[in-house]
């Protein structure tokens, strides 16, 4: 395969795997987060279940059009094709990335939901004076 | 322009990237494994969060895959081409630091989603 043909392929690979690693991991969350913010509301339920995986996906995606192939050493199309290492290396750093925007959504997203279910438990408590 | 294989590195190469993923997925899963009891513990403080708290355990253990994988997706072995076996074995331990860091930071952002709740719902019993 040429350097041009595996810049093609790797790209979108990396691409259509930053997604499914991303609905992966919604799905890997789903079943505990059901259980999870039933407690607090079902509108609010629904809305976070649908939340997660367009939040993983986006994060996905995010991760991986910030990795650009063009930099100080390789400022045109011709120079990114030509240099082997700089082609691997970058689907590399895209893999990397993709993985680490992953983590920082799903820490977000988890702290999100504590901060809610602490909001709403303070909110009950307020409305039911007397009770802990 | 060159011509370069559709895994974009050679068998000792990629041997190496495979060992190095493992190493980095068992190091998460044994930390993980080490910090599940605690973590179930520390939940079951307040019995309102006994139903996220399988959420909130899985979150952690998905968190600490991701970051495991994020580090060893991210690192390439730049060995020349007769390189031993062993150096691409070395180069995997040496990558681990960076795997550990990562572990570091994900079980500091996990204390402060637990502290985030502990903090807010405080200790309750439900009997």
């Amino acid at each position: 395969m040429t350097n041009e043909q595996y810049l093609i392929v790797s790209y979108f690979t990396v691409a259509g795997g930053g997604i499914v690693a991303a609905m992966i991991t919604a799905a890997l969350l789903r079943a505990g987060l059901r259980r999870a913010v039933a407690a607090i509301s079902r509108t609010v339920c629904s809305y976070l279940g649908r939340l997660l995986p367009a939040w993983l996906v986006l994060a996905a995606l995010l991760a991986f059009v910030s990795v650009s192939y063009i930099d100080c050493a390789h400022t045109t199309y011709q120079s990114v094709v030509e240099s082997e290492q700089h082609l691997v290396a970058t689907t590399h750093k895209q893999v990397g990335r993709i993985f680490t925007y992953l983590a920082i959504g799903v820490f977000t997203y988890a702290l999100a939901l504590a901060v809610l279910m602490v909001v709403y438990r303070w909110a009950a408590n307020a409305g039911r004076p007397g009770r802990p | 322009m060159g011509e370069i294989n559709w895994l974009g590195m050679d068998l000792m190469e990629f041997l190496g990237s495979a060992l190095f993923v493992g190493m980095s997925v068992v190091v998460a899963w044994v930390v993980f494994v080490l910090l599940r009891g605690p973590a179930q513990r520390l939940l079951a403080m307040n019995s309102r969060l006994s139903e996220a708290r399988a959420f909130f355990v899985r979150t952690l253990f998905v968190m600490l895959l991701l970051a495991a994988f994020a580090v060893s997706g991210g690192r390439m072995f730049n060995l020349p081409g007769d390189a031993a076996f062993m150096e691409y074995v070395w180069q995997a331990a040496g990558n681990l630091d960076g795997v550990l860091r990562a572990l570091m930071l994900v079980i500091g952002g996990y204390a402060i989603v637990i502290l985030v709740l502990l903090l807010g719902l405080g200790r309750y019993r439900d009997e």
